[in-house]
């Protein structure tokens, strides 16, 4: 596939040659930029995949182009729905813009930022020209190519149900929304350039990175909901003036004015060439220079360079609750390590906070009374809250299992270094680090949640639940990862490590949990002994962890 | 030998923003010659490498490679001249050979001649069974090696190095050593910035410190010696860049553990 890319630049390389490049290194550079491309794990599913099989992928470009086109067909699919165009195109067009920005700033993020490229070809006889071009070259064909991608079977629907005109029509429509999401990246780019560091900036598009992941995952529950939810009324079409501030819009209203020859739809068809026209004028004329020099300053100095200095606080609330809920100071030590590890590792978060995303779906299973206070009374009478508050301890789960692996995972040295007979502080300092830093803060909004609407008799069941997740914690420290030191496993070994255990907790130990608490709310006090009989549980599972020896752990 | 300068500096002045890194420097380097390159951090050696090699077009004064002017003939200077950089920098989803081949494509290499020198060089720093294996599981000393063989494939006339011995093993060490010798003898000029004193004593013709951005010393090892009257390069290094406390410094560092 890369080749075809390739066949048609060599088709158009009169023109490249007419631009002022040199055509035979144009090609070379944008034939290694998409072999890196296509070994590069995908962001959208890093946090699915290994990082181990990443080292093997030749084709994960392609395939993420492949894994989003299905996705795209399903959005597809309304076109054969809803009669209308407006709206039918509106949810497959608005999918497209979301996903290539997304895409877009999350892997270009490695591409455009990466200053290996300064260095690499910088001083190599390739003149400015040639490299600028070969990079808008690449930009283009990546982002033409996902859109395409995603596109793909909306214009076979769009073939088939409405004819040829309206196909060359969405070709065309799908063109300019490459066009739109190229420059609102560009736009975002260089608004987060100009006004954060080159570090800040990489933490904020992580964050980007994690908004997608979450959107992916999410994603496929929603789509068919969205339209119970929004109640279109498909049968009249109605432009409403927020319509006008939706681009997507701009489009389905253009292939309205295609297929239904809508006269109405005039304004928005005009917005949909002249904006996107004007913004590539835009990004040619202005933000592409600005955007060079800005990628060209980063990193190339020395000394007096983009990297800024962070200065910390040596005490603050950290220490103090480290001292308060710490035995030793060894523990002590590993708590406060922890805490600070996981507030500053990007890698760390990008890996652990879109789990908050897998709650997400319970919305849908509380459904719409959720969002209307008079029907909170008829939800108050059953105990779907429970499923809330034991699908709460994914994130726990999720966010302690990460804890052991680390990019400086070599550093975990210093433990075996340590003057200790037991290693329980350290197992221990990072269980509560974790289950207070990210479960406890995240459990109480929950339970603030259940208060408000299940009122004060959900009390007692916040408490089990909350034993019952710290009880798991421990098992799965205990059993599941063999009581792996944190950050002390390369993210190579993640894969075969521990997480089958990790899903069989989930799967099997915490429904089972779920469902033993239900029980216990039919039988009269049930719960308040189980509350005490959970604690003392906790009580033992933690005495346990003083049994450690450092037999069972190695480097 | 022709007494015209391979490469010229003059006045050379470079600013990061308030910073001004380099304040003024003149240098003549000839033909032939191996230029050891050395100073503290921060004072401005790697600067002065990018400034050479044409990586930062916005600076103050003249230089000229090859009797290029870098400003202006910023290509002509590439084409014929070799940088290693410092920090291992390449692209790492790469194989050597494909990074290899790249870099020969850039400078206009038919790829056969490209594989069979990649093949030959790769073996030479026993590189050979890792020809095409990932570099991003490869050690520091490994990505230097291939750095240091794309810096060289083009078979440049002038070299310039960036701390080229940061984590090469002793054997390697001793190997690069003996190429910069050999690539001396066939008339290559090398231009290289280091930390490690000893191998700057052994090998350079000339030595030039640079401190906060300004040439401090400059002449043969003997000359340096005779100027301060010291006799390695260790000592003369900490003599000219005003470090004379160490051995304070070291009483205090005691005093601070009791």
């Amino acid at each position: 596939m890369s080749k075809a890319v390739l066949r048609i630049l060599d088709l158009m390389q009169g023109v490249f040659r007419w631009l002022g490049a040199d055509y035979d290194i144009l090609r070379n550079i944008v034939e290694v930029k998409f072999k890196m491309q296509n070994r590069r794990p995908m962001a959208a599913f890093s946090h699915y995949k290994s990082y181990n099989n990443d080292q093997d992928t030749n084709n994960s470009f392609w395939l993420m182009v492949g894994l989003f086109s299905i996705f795209g067909g399903l959005m597809g699919v309304f076109i054969f729905f809803i009669d209308n165009p407006y709206y039918a195109y509106a949810l497959p067009f608005g999918y497209i813009m979301i996903m290539s920005v997304l895409t877009l700033v999350t892997d270009f993020s490695t591409l455009l930022l990466d200053t290996t490229d300064n260095v690499v070809l910088l001083p190599r006889p390739v003149n400015g020209r040639t490299i600028l071009l070969a990079r808008l070259v690449h930009i283009s064909s990546y982002v033409l190519i996902l859109s395409y991608g995603i596109a793909f079977f909306s214009l076979f629907f769009t073939l088939f149900k409405y004819g040829l005109l309206a196909f060359f029509a969405i070709i065309l429509a799908v063109f300019l929304l490459a066009m739109l999401s190229v420059f609102f990246t560009a736009l975002l780019y260089i608004l987060l350039m100009r006004f954060t560091s080159e570090e800040r900036l990489k933490d904020i598009i992580s964050y980007f990175q994690i908004a997608f992941t979450l959107l992916v995952t999410a994603g496929y529950q929603m789509v068919g909901r969205i339209f119970n939810w929004l109640d279109l009324d498909t049968t009249t079409v109605v432009i409403r003036g927020w319509h006008y501030a939706l681009p997507p819009l701009w489009l389905s209203g253009w292939m309205q004015f295609v297929i239904k020859n809508s006269s109405q739809f005039w304004v928005l068809s005009l917005l949909a060439f002249v904006v996107p026209l004007a913004s590539a004028w835009v990004l040619i004329r202005f933000l592409a220079p600005k955007f060079t020099q800005q990628i060209a300053q980063l990193g190339t100095g020395d000394g007096g360079g983009a990297e800024k200095t962070i200065t910390q606080k040596r005490h603050g609330f950290v220490s103090r609750l480290a001292t308060m809920v710490t035995g030793s100071l060894l523990e002590r030590a590993i708590f406060e390590l922890s805490w600070k590890i996981t507030a500053r590792d990007r890698k760390f978060k990008m890996r652990t906070y879109p789990t908050f995303g897998s709650l997400i779906p319970l919305v849908f299973v509380f459904g719409k009374e959720l969002f209307d206070p008079q029907k909170w009374s008829e939800m108050a009478q059953g105990y779907l809250y429970l499923m809330l508050l034991y699908m709460a301890h994914i994130v726990a789960g999720t966010f302690q299992s990460q804890s052991h692996f680390s990019e400086d995972f070599k550093a975990a040295w210093v433990y075996f270094a340590t003057p200790t007979d037991s290693p329980r502080d350290v197992v221990v300092g990072n269980i509560k680090a974790i289950l207070l830093k990210f479960y406890t803060p995240f459990y109480l909004l929950l339970s603030t949640f259940v208060l408000t609407i299940w009122g004060i008799k959900a009390l007692d069941d916040l408490y089990l639940a909350f034993v019952a997740s710290v009880c798991l914690s421990m098992i799965e420290s205990k059993i599941g990862s063999q009581n792996r030191l944190p950050f002390s496993k390369s993210l190579a070994t993640m894969k075969e490590a521990g997480q089958t255990s990790q899903f069989v907790i989930f799967m099997l130990l915490l429904p089972t949990c779920g469902f033993a608490h239900w029980g216990l709310t039919f039988i009269p006090f049930g719960v308040p002994v189980a509350c005490v009989f959970a604690t003392f549980i906790a009580y033992v599972l933690y005495k346990q962890f003083d049994k450690l020896t450092w037999e069972r752990f190695d480097l | 030998m022709d007494k015209q300068p391979v490469v010229s500096l003059r006045g050379l002045k470079k600013s990061y923003g308030r910073d001004l890194i380099l304040k003024g420097i003149d240098l003549d380097v000839y033909t032939g010659e191996i230029i050891g390159y050395i100073g503290p951090n921060g004072a401005g050696k790697s600067t002065t490498l990018k400034i050479l090699i044409g990586m930062l077009p916005d600076f103050v004064g003249e230089a000229k490679v090859l009797g290029y002017d870098i400003r202006e003939d910023a290509l002509e200077v590439k084409k014929r001249i070799g940088y290693v950089p410092e920090n291992a920098m390449l692209y790492e989803v790469l194989t050597p050979m494909e990074y290899l081949l790249f870099i020969g494509r850039l400078h206009k290499m038919e790829d056969d001649l490209t594989e069979r020198r990649a093949h030959e060089l790769l073996e030479i720093f026993g590189l050979k069974t890792h020809a095409d294996v990932r570099m991003n599981a490869f050690s520091k000393g490994m990505r230097q090696k291939v750095l240091l063989i794309s810096g060289l494939i083009h078979n440049p006339d002038v070299i310039f190095l960036d701390e080229p011995l940061s984590g090469l093993d002793a054997n390697a060490v001793i190997l690069v050593k003996e190429v910069l010798a050999k690539l001396k003898a066939a008339g290559k000029t090398i231009f290289y910035s280091s930390h490690i004193m000893d191998v700057v004593e052994k090998i350079s013709d000339r030595i030039v410190i640079i401190n906060q951005g300004a040439i401090i010393a400059n002449g043969t090892f003997e000359e340096l010696k005779a100027q301060a009257q010291s006799g390695s390069l260790e000592h003369i290094f900490q003599g000219l860049t005003g470090d004379n406390e160490n051995s304070h410094r070291a009483e205090d560092f005691l005093q601070a553990l009791k």
